[in-house]
């Protein structure tokens, strides 16, 4: 078998694991944002490309490469309409992938595994991780990355012998096989070590919270939430778009619109619940009816595109009539409760909603608002204190008054900011509240807050949760996008007009993202208020702490032993008992050198020494007898016997015998 | 006595990758963001499966070879014998020596279990005339993912005995080994030399001298010996001296050129079944006569182990056994062509390379 046949079975591996690569990243790209037709407008005119054989003629292939990608681009034209903006963003990375792929020549294989991955994350940025995917493709780049370093030991011999040839066609698929598995696991150590790590995006804190003596995580996609530790429905997902809402009429969709995903009636000093649902499965196909149509008031449409990150929420602003074009509902009316039994991505919904009044005082308060659990209060709730504040903030029983007394109170008293409140007490909400110093939180402290002391006043009223904000879509000016960073909480008031927004969050930071991750106990030592900022160096004392850096610290401490190691046994192997004691005599006979005028200087080997000795007329039988019996003990295993130690010996007395050179002679030693 | 060092090295993807992993892991540490963390995890997996897989022990392994005698320049194959004492197998594992193996490329050895011996041949050139006791390996390998590559610096004490080459004489000196061969001393009424005597075939020599029907009854090959081909002793001087004051450094050409003029002219003259006194004047001179391949090979080591020597003024006993003889070749390989001693030489002297530019 010669050596061409022999890499001829791992070029095709390879050859066929750069092409899975590639076709799996581009699955990974959503289909609707990315529409397949325009994948393949921008894939396959440069595959073709790559295909054409070398003798082709550059202006044929410029001639070639312009025709087909004009017409794909006008059959995806035709086919799909004009290209979206991942669509626009995709002509700039597709193509060469394609073409490398293709081409295989080269350096393209690690051309095509890089871009192949760059598309690949793309897809997870756009439509989220697609597990079987993904570890489809990490087997395929496993595969291709062995493959290709096979290759390249194979094409450094330049010719193989059987024993490689025997390495073709089981043994490389089975070694990358079997690569995959601890490459996966690498790769989930990695993902969940970074992130446990704090990271100082979000502050001093950690994404662990004690309960009842367990470390468990308090976020997801549950209905609840957690004070003090973060969490919540929304707050599991970072930076992930969840929603367009497009607006149906030539109006674009408001900025101060609030999305509801979801409720929390029932509360705790440290943990609101979704509280009691009933919940329904909604008739598909059809109108969802949340709550009757105002006839006074005009119904406005919102149409609402779902991204996958958005799981089975249906966000819908409050006041919210009906719902249509999403099946697999589950809805409680009277609560104004939806939700989706099993999300499904890119979901399209269309939502018919009323603007609500403004409070009114003399609104009637909803009838069954103490079943609905709208009133309830936590137990262990330190009432004294709170009354004395609704006292301070003369909050009367009125929902206009209370609310606007509320949120005054609330705006002169605590401060917004993106980390949990810090104190004495043992609960947030009243680290939140009463404080000595620094009493800060975000907005589901706020809304905590400000449902508590509502009910206290007799006002039913529950928090909603979703996304507030959004940001305003590029591509279409009566359109917004809404991410995870929008998610916001609010509270509901309940009128038998339905749930009735009151945000008692600081206009400017509403919609501000929610952390996700918090660790109180990082900020116990901080009870008790003290400054805005930590002291210096208490922060970095802080800092250094922390049991990962000095995992760091020890991590990068072996590398710098381990390189020294490698260092010092690669420069300069020590050398055997023998010729250490050869080394020391040798040293002598150089110190003696040296005292005359001989300096060898840094770096020179000894012939090179020897030479510019004898260039000066100055070397002596003994010396170079002397360096040969070193050498012969150094490189040549010769025995460090009486014998060469003598000549060693002799050598050392006849150059401290030697007349010193004069000084002028001794400044420039002849090099030769 | 045989040492070893190892390192582990970033290859060129591995470094990209490591690059782009740090960058990664940076971003998904400082973003909080699952994307790049994502990212970053894929990047880091491949670096780290392929750091923690990669053979470390690629220095315990010993080679065994045989002592190599080979002419500076012609390549030979050379057959190791290589096994692994790691606890794991060595896998696409690369074999180089960079002395012999600058134009040549390395051998691969794709399975290497520990404790078993393997066998890897490789073709290679030992450019530099020298004579080296210890000869050191490369033993490199980029499995599994070629992220980092493992290398392993192997020194075995084994022989390699490079001589000079040989090179074509001038006119000037075959026509001189020629006119001391003896001239016919009678003629014979048929057409060719007059039979003189029957001797052993060398290897080297033309076959077409050898006696068909003495060598089948002798059993071995002997060759016909006429008159003009009568044995006879040259002399041989090589002076490995610089001239004086001039350093030891310069002229390596000349000296090489010189080394391997003389390698030719002896197996020139051994050719001819020559008897050869040479005489070689390095710091301490040596003296020796070649009569057969014993003396042959120890004078070659010698030539390949030559280095110009300082000048000082010889002895004239030294050169007692050549001014018997009527003819000596005279190379000044150092350079030192005003040598005194070629002039107090009784006989014919020729100079080899006088003219050397």
């Amino acid at each position: 078998m010669s050596g061409a046949e022999t890499l001829a079975w791992p070029r095709r591996i390879e050859s066929i694991a750069l092409v899975a690569c590639t076709l799996l990243a581009l699955a990974n790209l959503p289909a609707p944002e990315l529409p397949s037709a325009w994948v393949v407008a921008f894939s396959l005119p440069a595959a073709i490309l790559g295909r054409l054989p070398r003798t082709s003629r550059t202006w044929i292939r410029v001639a070639t490469a312009i025709a087909l990608q004009t017409t794909a681009c006008l059959l995806a034209m035709q086919t799909t309409g004009g290209p979206t903006r991942p669509a626009a963003l995709a002509c700039t990375i597709l193509p060469p992938l394609a073409f490398v792929t293709s081409r295989q020549r080269d350096a393209d294989p690690a051309l095509a595994l890089f871009l192949g991955f760059c598309v690949l994350l793309v897809g997870t940025i756009l439509d989220g991780v697609n597990v079987p995917l993904t570890v489809a493709y990490g087997t395929a780049a496993c595969l291709a990355l062995r493959c290709s370093t096979h290759l390249a030991a194979a094409t450094l011999t330049r010719r193989t012998g059987p024993a490689a040839a025997r390495t073709s066609r089981t043994a490389l698929p089975l070694s990358a096989i079997a690569l995959v598995l601890p490459c996966t696991a690498a790769a989930v150590l990695v993902d969940r070590t970074i992130e446990i790590l704090p990271s100082p995006r979000l502050g001093p804190q950690s994404s662990r919270v004690q309960d009842g003596g367990l470390a468990r995580r308090s976020v997801g996609l549950d209905d609840s939430f957690i004070l003090g530790a973060g969490g919540g429905v929304l707050s599991g997902l970072s930076g992930e778009q969840l929603v367009r809402v497009h607006a149906t009429t030539d109006a674009a969709v408001p900025s101060d619109l609030y999305l509801r995903s979801g409720f929390f009636a029932s509360p705790g000093l440290d943990r609101w619940e979704l509280g009691a649902v009933d919940a329904k499965p909604a008739p598909n196909g059809g109108r969802c009816v949340l709550r009757p149509a105002d006839p006074a008031l005009p119904l406005s449409w919102l149409e609402v595109e779902r991204f996958s990150g958005a799981n089975n929420f249906v966000f819908v602003p409050p006041g919210t009539s009906f719902v249509r074009g999403i099946g697999n509902l589950v809805i409680d009316s009277p609560r104004e409760w939806i939700r989706q039994t099993h999300g499904s991505a890119l979901d399209l919904y269309e939502v018919a909603f009323q603007r609500q009044h403004d409070l009114r005082d003399d609104a009637a308060p909803v009838a069954n608002a103490r079943r609905l659990g709208l009133l309830s209060l936590p137990a262990g709730l330190d009432r004294p204190r709170f009354e004395t504040l609704l006292a301070q903030w003369n909050v009367g029983d009125a929902a206009s008054q209370a609310t606007a007394a509320v949120a005054a109170g609330l705006a002169s008293r605590c401060r917004y900011d993106r980390i949990d409140p810090v104190g004495p007490f043992g609960h947030a909400i009243e680290n939140f509240l009463f404080a000595d110093h620094d009493r800060r939180g975000y907005c589901m402290h706020f809304a905590t807050a400000a449902a508590l002391m509502l009910r206290m006043r007799g006002i039913p009223c529950r928090i909603g949760v979703g996304l507030y904000g959004g940001d305003p879509d590029r591509t279409n000016a009566r359109a917004r996008l809404y991410g995870s960073q929008h998610a916001h909480a609010w509270v509901e008031i309940a009128t038998d007009d339905g749930y009735v927004v009151f945000d008692p969050t600081p206009p400017p930071e509403r919609g501000a993202r929610m952390p996700s991750r918090q660790d109180p106990s990082r900020f116990a030592g901080r009870a008790g208020g003290q400054d805005d900022g930590p002291g210096f160096f208490a922060a970095l004392a802080a800092f250094v702490a922390q049991p990962w850096v000095l995992a760091v610290v020890a991590a990068f401490a072996f590398a710098a032993w381990s390189a020294r190691q490698n260092q010092r046994v690669g420069a300069a192997p020590r050398p055997a008992a023998p010729a250490r004691s050869a080394r020391r005599l040798l040293g002598r006979l150089l110190a003696a050198l040296d005292t005359v005028g001989h300096r060898r200087r840094r770096g020179e080997t000894l012939e090179s020494f020897l030479r510019s000795l004898a260039g000066q007329q100055r070397l002596l039988p003994e010396v170079q007898d002397a360096v040969i019996a070193y050498q012969e003990i150094r490189f040549g295993d010769r025995p460090f016997d009486d014998a060469r130690e003598r000549r060693l010996l002799r050598a050392v007395d006849a150059a401290a015998a030697m007349t010193p050179l004069a000084p002028a002679s001794r400044s420039e030693p002849n090099p030769g | 006595m045989a040492t070893s060092t190892r390192s582990i090295e970033f290859t060129l993807s591995g470094r990209v990758v490591a690059w782009l992993a740090g960058l990664a892991t940076g971003a998904a540490w400082i973003g909080d963001n699952a994307n790049a963390r994502l990212a970053a995890a894929m990047l880091v997996a491949p670096l780290l499966v392929d750091f923690l897989l990669k053979p470390r022990r690629l220095h315990e392994t010993r080679i065994r070879l045989a002592p190599r005698r080979t002419v500076a320049g012609a390549a030979f194959t050379e057959r190791l014998v290589v096994e692994h004492a790691g606890r794991l197998p060595l896998r696409e594992c690369l074999v180089a020596e960079p002395r012999t193996m600058r134009t040549e490329p390395p051998a691969l050895l794709a399975t290497l279990r520990a404790g078993t011996p393997g066998h890897v041949s490789y073709r290679a050139r030992s450019l530099q005339r020298s004579h080296i006791v210890e000869r050191v390996f490369v033993l490199m390998s980029m499995w599994p993912l070629g992220m980092f590559r493992a290398r392993a610096i192997v020194a075995v004490a084994a022989d390699l005995v490079t001589e000079p080459p040989r090179i074509p004489l001038s006119v000037e000196v075959v026509r001189a080994i020629a006119e001391r061969q003896a001239a016919h001393v009678g003629s014979a009424p048929l057409p060719g030399a007059d039979f003189h005597s029957l001797r052993e075939h060398l290897p080297e020599e033309d076959a077409r001298a050898v006696h068909a029907l003495r060598s089948a009854s002798l059993g071995t090959l002997v060759r016909r010996v006429t008159q003009g081909q009568l044995p006879h002793t040259a002399g041989l001087v090589l002076d490995l001296r610089r001239p004086p004051g001039r350093p030891l450094h310069q002229g390596a050409r000349r000296f090489e050129w010189s080394l391997a003029a003389c390698a030719s002219l002896v197996a020139e003259l051994r050719r001819r079944a020559a008897r050869v006194i040479v005489l070689v004047i390095d710091a301490e001179p040596v003296s020796f006569t070649v009569q057969g391949p014993a003396q042959e090979t120890d004078l070659l080591t010698l030539l390949s182990e030559a280095t110009p020597a300082a000048h000082h003024p010889l002895r004239p006993d030294v050169f007692d056994a050549l001014r018997r003889l009527e003819h000596c070749f005279w190379i000044p390989a150092g350079a030192y062509m005003a040598s005194p001693e070629v002039a107090a030489m009784p006989g014919v002297v020729t100079v080899v390379g006088g003219d050397f530019e």
